[in-house]
C-alpha cells in the first residue's frame, strides 16, 4: 500500500502543473463550502438567540378573534408564577389608531406589550412608543420627538424612542409599539393575542411543556409554537438560508466534479501507454482502477488538509479582526457582521464530498480505460 | 517444426475508419513453435504490430481464431487473460514503455510483483530484477528512473522486464529501430541468448537487416496477409 501510495504522489508530481491547479480549485471550493457553512453556523446562532430573547421559549398565539382579556392573562400569569419552572411571562395586545407629528397623520397598527422596557406617565397619559422605520420616515419623526396618538377611542401623548424594523418590511409602514402599561384602564375590552413564556431552564423540554399547556383553560384558543417545533417565522427565514446554503454547496460540489472528473479524464486519455504497459504486463484491470482513485484520493486528501488549515486560519483572523462586516440589508439599518463558527461537521462533510467526488472521477475514467482494448491504450498517442 | 506454441486460424483484423474499413491482418493462417527464432518482416502497415498484439492477447481478431498453447484467447476472461500475459508472454515494445514512476529494478520487478509465485518474497524477486539487469549490462543503474536513463539502457531495461517470469513467448516490436546499432546488436545477443539457453519462442516486428540475418524463420506481411514464410 505504501508503495502505491508512493507511486501515486509521484505520478501526480509529474505534472505539477495540473496537480497545483486541480488542488488549489478543489481547496477554493472546501474553503467556499466550510466558510459559507461557518458564517450561517454564526447567523444561525444569532437567530436561534435572538429568537429565545425576542419570541420565548414558548410561544401562544390567537388569530381567531377570541376574546382572551387582561383579567383571564393575569389569572394565567399568576398560574405560572406559581408552578416554578417559568421564569417569565410576556403578554402582546393588538392595537390600531392614529399617530402624528405636528401636522402629518397616518394609520399605526402594532402592539402594545407588557414588560417591554417602553416607560408609561399615567397623569400625562404619556408612553414611550416606537415605531416602524418606514412609519417614522412618513411622519419625518426621529427618536425624541414627542408625538400624538389616537389609540382605540383613548388620546396618548408618545415619545419616540426609536424606530425598528420588523420581519415584514410592509408592516414597518404601520408599525406601532407602546407599553401594555398604557392600555390598562382598558380593561376587560383588551384582547391578548399572544402570551409568551420563559423558562428558567433554558433547555427545558418544549414539547412536553406545550402538550401540558395546552391543556389549561386559560390558554384554550391559543396556537402554540417553540423555535424547536420549527414553527416559527424566524425558524423559516434560517430554513431559506439553509436551503439557499445546500444549493450552494451542491453547485460547488458539481462543480468540482466536473473539474476533477474533466482533469482526470484527461489525464487517464493522455496516459493511455502507460495504463496500457501495465495491462500489457499483466496487471489486473483493478490494480489500474485503484491506482487511478489512489491518485484522485491523494489529490483530493491534500486539498482538503490544505483547505482545513487555511479555513482554520481564515476564521481565526476574521474573528479576531471583530468578524466580517457587510452593509445593512434593506430596511435593516444595522451592518450585519458574521462571526466564523467552524462546525467539525461541515469539515467532515466536505472531506466525505471531496472524496466522494474523486472517487467518481476516477470511476469515470476508470470505465474510460475498461472500455478500451490493452492496444488501443498502447497507441494512445502514438 | 516443433509443437505450436502460437496459431492464428483465419485471423481478420479490421477496424472501421469513419465509412471505410482498414484491416490490419487479413485471413491469415500461421504458427510458431516452441523455441522458435522469427522475424516478422513487411512495410509500415503490413499487420507485423497487428499479428503480435492480437498473439499476446492485447486486442481481439473481428474474426478467426487466435490458440495460444492450443487454447483459442477468445475463451479466456479478462482476468485469466491479464495472468497468461503475466506468466507466458513477454513483450518488447518499440518505445520501451517503462513506467515513469518506477526505477528500472522496479520496472524489471513490476511483472513478477503482480502475481508473486508461491514463497518467492519481494526481496527475491528485486535480487533477480537486479540479476536480470546486470545480464543486459546495466549493473549499478537499478535506482535509475527511466528518464535518467539513454534510449539503450531503457531499452535494456524493457527486455530485461520482458525476460522476469522466463516466458515461454516473448514479443519484440522493432527492438532496435530507436537504438544505435551497436546498442541494437546488444539488444539481439541478450535476446537470442534467452531463446538459445531458455528455450523461449521470439518473434519479433522489425525492418532491420540483422535481426532478419540472425532470425532463423523469415515471415513476410504484406496488406495484412502472409506473403512469404521462409527459414
Amino acid at each position: 500500500m505504501t508503495r502505491a501510495i508512493v507511486s501515486a504522489a509521484r505520478n501526480l508530481a509529474r505534472s505539477p502543473g495540473r496537480s497545483l491547479s486541480l488542488l488549489a480549485l478543489m481547496c477554493a471550493a472546501f474553503l467556499a463550502i466550510v466558510l459559507i457553512r461557518a458564517g450561517y453556523a454564526d447567523m444561525f446562532e444569532r437567530v436561534k438567540a435572538s429568537v429565545a430573547r425576542e419570541d420565548g421559549d414558548l410561544s401562544f398565539s390567537r388569530s381567531d378573534g377570541g376574546e382572551s382579556d387582561l383579567a383571564e392573562y393575569e389569572s394565567l400569569r399568576a398560574r405560572l408564577a406559581s408552578d416554578g419552572r417559568f421564569r417569565a411571562t410576556r403578554a402582546s395586545v393588538p392595537i390600531d389608531g392614529l399617530v402624528g407629528l405636528g401636522d402629518r397623520s397616518a394609520p399605526a397598527s402594532g402592539q402594545a406589550v407588557e414588560d417591554s422596557g417602553l416607560a408609561f406617565e399615567p397623569a400625562g397619559r404619556t408612553a414611550e412608543a416606537r415605531i416602524g422605520v418606514t412609519l417614522a420616515r412618513t411622519l419625518a419623526a426621529s427618536p425624541g420627538d414627542e408625538l400624538t396618538a389616537l389609540i382605540g377611542d383613548t388620546g396618548y401623548n408618545l415619545k419616540l424612542v426609536g424606530s425598528v424594523s420588523t420581519k415584514a418590511a410592509t408592516l414597518d409602514r404601520f408599525y406601532i409599539e407602546l407599553p401594555l402599561e398604557a392600555l390598562s384602564e382598558e380593561g376587560s375590552t383588551l384582547r391578548v393575542d399572544r402570551i409568551r413564556i420563559w423558562f428558567r431552564d433554558p433547555s427545558a423540554p418544549r414539547l412536553e411543556a406545550i402538550r401540558e399547556l395546552s391543556a389549561w383553560p386559560e390558554l384554550a384558543g391559543y396556537e402554540p409554537s417553540a423555535y424547536e417545533l420549527g414553527n416559527t417565522v424566524a425558524n423559516s427565514i434560517v430554513g431559506v438560508y439553509e436551503g439557499s446554503f445546500r444549493v450552494v454547496l451542491v453547485a460547488v460540489a458539481l462543480a468540482t466534479l466536473l473539474a476533477l472528473g474533466n482533469a482526470t479524464l484527461l489525464s487517464s486519455w493522455e496516459r493511455g501507454p502507460e495504463w496500457g504497459t501495465m495491462l500489457a504486463l499483466g496487471a489486473p484491470f483493478s490494480r489500474v482502477a485503484s491506482a487511478l482513485v489512489l491518485e484522485a484520493f491523494i489529490l483530493s486528501a491534500a486539498a482538503c488538509a490544505a483547505g482545513a488549515v487555511l479555513s482554520l486560519a481564515i476564521c481565526a483572523i476574521a474573528n479576531l479582526a471583530g468578524g466580517l462586516t457587510f452593509p445593512p440589508p434593506p430596511t435593516q439599518t444595522e451592518p450585519v457582521v458574521v462571526r466564523f463558527k467552524l462546525e467539525a461537521t461541515a469539515l467532515a462533510l466536505v472531506l466525505g464530498l471531496s472524496l466522494a467526488c474523486a472517487a467518481a472521477s476516477a470511476l469515470v475514467a476508470a470505465i474510460g480505460i475498461k472500455r478500451r482494448s490493452v492496444t488501443e491504450l498502447l497507441f494512445e498517442r502514438n | 517444426m516443433s509443437d505450436a506454441i502460437l496459431r492464428f486460424e483465419g485471423v481478420t483484423r479490421s477496424y472501421s475508419m469513419g465509412e471505410s474499413v482498414a484491416y490490419g491482418l487479413r485471413s491469415l493462417t500461421v504458427e510458431f513453435g516452441e523455441g522458435e527464432f522469427a522475424a516478422v518482416v513487411g512495410p509500415s502497415g503490413s499487420g507485423k504490430s497487428t499479428l503480435q498484439h492480437l498473439g499476446a492477447g492485447y486486442d481481439r481478431p473481428s474474426s478467426g481464431k487466435v490458440l495460444l498453447m492450443g487454447r483459442d484467447l477468445a475463451g479466456y476472461t479478462d482476468r485469466e487473460l491479464a495472468r497468461l500475459r503475466n506468466r507466458s508472454i513477454g513483450f518488447v515494445f518499440q518505445s520501451f514503455n517503462l513506467l515513469p514512476v518506477l526505477s528500472a529494478v522496479e520496472n524489471v520487478a513490476y511483472p513478477a510483483l503482480l502475481y508473486p509465485r508461491r514463497g518467492e518474497g519481494r526481496s527475491a524477486i528485486e535480487a533477480r530484477a537486479i540479476e536480470l539487469l546486470d545480464r543486459v549490462g546495466l549493473s549499478g543503474k537499478g535506482r535509475k528512473r527511466p528518464h535518467q536513463l539513454s534510449g539503450g539502457e531503457r531499452q535494456r531495461v524493457a527486455v530485461a522486464r520482458a525476460l522476469m517470469n522466463r516466458p515461454a513467448l516473448v514479443f519484440a516490436d522493432e527492438p532496435t529501430a530507436n537504438l544505435d546499432h551497436a546498442t541494437g546488436s546488444a539488444v539481439l545477443d541478450i535476446l537470442e541468448a534467452l531463446n538459445a539457453e531458455e528455450g523461449a519462442t521470439l518473434i519479433l516486428a522489425t525492418h532491420d537487416p540483422e535481426v532478419t540475418k540472425r532470425a532463423r524463420r523469415i515471415i513476410a506481411l504484406k496488406d495484412g496477409r502472409l506473403a512469404k514464410d521462409a527459414p
